[in-house]
């Protein structure tokens, strides 16, 4: 008995020492591994997928302003699409090529070169210039549809956008059955599609819809701006709170940010949620050079508009304008101070008695304006993995 | 006493209450088995006994044995095998849907212990057991309806549980009443995850693979009705989870099972 005293005892602690040092070791995976096996031959997709998800800062989502949701297979097969230059007639460009993510999904050329060197029409749109793409062209104030696409808005959805851009000769310039040729003729898509769709059949559609998933995804919120702004603003943005100095702004960048609120903000947005205007006339040229949404619509207040962009990550997205015509920001900035034209659809923010009003900022004005421009840039985005090109 | 012993009104309330308890969490992750309250009173003595379970949404067999070999030692051995079937709500592919849930684990464990009758007529006993089992768990997720025909998504992993138990029993006439309170530690070992269930279910068991190895305190107690050799039992064994990481877990708060045994020797004795 005396032994059993001492033994039970000393057996539990022997038990609790061991039950101590075991660790789980837990092996998740999403792809089938046969599946796996083969995509990771072509592609850097990770065993564990990306999360897509998007959380908007407290001083977009007090708007209203909410992310829709992704569909994560339908994202993970459309970035591999993003990326793939075999869905160009001349195998070498992709969506990536003229929305590159070091560039906030844009192109640096003034416009971007197409399959067999051609040129495009206008400057590439950036991607990143959007807080969420989901959230900016899904359900919202805007209605169903959403903001349109393109310069001159002539795409009501991001499907028929991407419809648009790889069936147009200046571009991918690929018919619909040569999209689905392309995809079939890589064994990369088989399970991409299978899990996306329940099925491996392509159709042009259904490579719409997923990079359309994809370009759903992309979110950039996390500039300097964004920060200050989620602190200092936080939900009081129906307060003018935005007008606050910045606590970790500079001096130069919150008076930066005060010319931009008397001037830009009333088109482009003050906390760069949504753009105010669909469209307008900046004032580039005193006549019609490009009939932009009004070639669309054919209204005769609407030509030589544009579609009004937000600004997020714009100092990386050089050149500016529709064509392309400013290389850089203060180019941009002296526009707005001394060059805007009048022309007979001008915008009214940028009229006055005179006609076409100009800022005539001074030099540190100038300064100011883009010092704070370069507070939208968002680092993270542009470095953000799950936007990156998979193959390898 | 024997009067309350005999009154359903007296049991009525144990049962009742162990039943909504046994209801009252998801069980997916983990469930306790019936913590087996020793009755013994000298060497040679054992039970073999088999009975229904239900805990969270399990329910299942088990089987348990206990022997005594020397006087004051004991050994022991439990095993179960529970299903459920639940809903869960999820999340695949950013889009909410209720997934069901299929589980099917099975529990394997054997203790050493001591044990010491006490009182005017050694009808109470005290004893201390300690243990280790292993056990394996599958999760079978069923996919979203769009698209249709998607095979389920699988979870599965194995585990092994260390045990200590102090408990107390007490025989009255036909009647046998347990109490203990074991200390639990269950280490998650190695598991297959199939993170498509959705990133609330895989964040989940991510959470409960770094909760790794977690302590839980169980108490357990039990009723028993001898008519000799058989004895027919109605146990519950509740979880007290500990921190808040632990609550996040769907763990199962109580287990019930009623069972039925035989006293191994007064088999013996009958058959003499």
């Amino acid at each position: 008995m005396k032994k059993l005293r001492i033994a039970l005892p000393l057996f539990g602690l022997v038990l609790l020492a061991a039950a101590c040092n075991k660790k789980a070791d837990f092996n998740y995976y999403y792809y089938e591994p046969e599946d796996y096996a083969l995509l990771t031959q072509y592609l850097d997709l990770p065993e564990t997928p990306h999360d897509y998800r998007a959380e908007l800062p407290k001083h977009i989502s007090s708007l209203g302003l909410t992310t829709r949701q992704v569909d994560q297979d339908k994202a993970i097969l459309g970035r591999v699409l993003f990326y793939d230059t075999k869905l160009s007639k001349d195998g070498t460009i992709s969506c990536a090529s003229c929305h590159k993510q070091e560039l906030a999904f844009a192109d640096n050329a003034k416009v971007s070169q197409g399959v067999f060197g051609r040129a495009g029409d206008r400057n590439s749109i950036a991607l990143g210039s959007v807080l969420n793409f989901s959230a900016y062209y899904g359900t919202d104030v805007f209605g169903a549809s959403g903001i349109p696409f393109f310069w001159d808005n002539r795409a009501g959805t991001a499907t028929a956008q991407n419809i648009a851009s790889m069936t147009n000769p200046k571009e991918m310039d690929m018919s619909h059955s040569d999209i689905v040729a392309a995809v079939q003729a890589q064994p990369y898509y088989e399970p991409l599609f299978r899990m996306a769709f329940n099925s491996g059949q392509v159709t042009s559609e259904r490579v719409s819809e997923a990079i359309a998933e994809f370009v759903n995804a992309l979110g950039s919120y996390k500039s300097k701006f964004d920060k200050e702004a989620e602190k200092e603003i936080g939900y009081q943005v129906y307060y003018n709170s935005e007008y606050k100095d910045f606590a970790n702004f500079t001096t130069q960048e919150n008076r930066g940010k005060k010319i931009y609120l008397d001037n830009c903000s009333s088109c482009h947005s003050p906390t760069q949620s949504r753009p105010a205007k669909l469209q307008a006339n900046n004032g580039l040229d005193a006549s019609t050079t490009d009939e932009g949404v009004g070639g669309v619509t054919k209204f005769s207040l609407d030509m030589g508009t544009f579609k009004v962009p937000l600004l997020r990550n714009i100092a990386l997205t050089a050149p500016y304008m529709h064509d392309g015509r400013f290389q850089t920001l203060e180019e941009v900035v002296e526009h707005y101070s001394t060059g805007v034209k009048n022309h007979p659809n001008l915008s009214e923010e940028l009229r006055d008695f005179n006609g076409a009003k100009q800022l005539n900022l001074s030099a540190d004005d100038k300064q100011a304006l883009v010092a704070f421009l370069n507070t939208l840039t968002d680092q993270e985005m542009q470095a953000d993995v799950r936007f990156s090109n998979p193959f390898k | 006493m024997q009067n309350k012993f005999h009154s359903a009104a007296y049991w009525l309330p144990f049962l009742a209450i162990s039943l909504w308890c046994s209801s009252c969490a998801p069980s997916r992750f983990y469930t306790p088995n019936t913590m087996q309250v020793p009755v013994l009173t000298g060497a040679r003595e054992g039970t073999v006994s088999g009975g229904i379970s239900k805990g969270g949404d399990h329910t299942g067999l088990e089987a348990q044995a206990i022997y005594s070999p020397l006087p004051h030692l004991g050994l022991m051995a439990n095993y179960f095998n529970v299903t459920s079937k639940t809903s869960v709500l999820t999340e695949f592919s950013s889009s909410f849907f209720e997934s069901t849930c299929t589980s099917k684990a099975s529990f394997a464990e054997a203790g050493l212990g001591g044990y010491y009758p006490v009182g005017p007529s050694k009808e109470y006993l005290l004893s201390f057991f300690a243990g280790m089992g292993v056990g394996k768990m599958k999760n079978s997720y069923s996919a979203p309806p769009d698209p249709p025909n998607t095979e389920p998504y699988v979870s599965d992993w194995r585990y092994q549980r260390w045990f200590v138990q102090p408990s107390l029993s007490l025989k009255y006439r036909r009647f046998q009443v347990g109490t203990g309170l074991r200390l639990v530690w269950v280490s998650f070992l190695d598991g297959n995850i199939n993170s498509r269930m959705g990133l609330f279910e895989t964040e989940r068991i991510q959470l409960l693979e770094s909760s790794s190895p977690m302590f839980l305190t169980e108490m357990a107690w039990s009723l028993g009705w001898r008519l000799n050799p058989f004895v027919i039992g109605l146990n519950s064994t509740s979880v007290v989870r500990g921190n808040n990481t632990l609550r996040d877990l769907d763990l199962a708060t109580n287990y019930v099972s009623v069972s039925l045994g035989v006293n191994l020797h007064e088999l013996k004795k009958g058959k003499k």
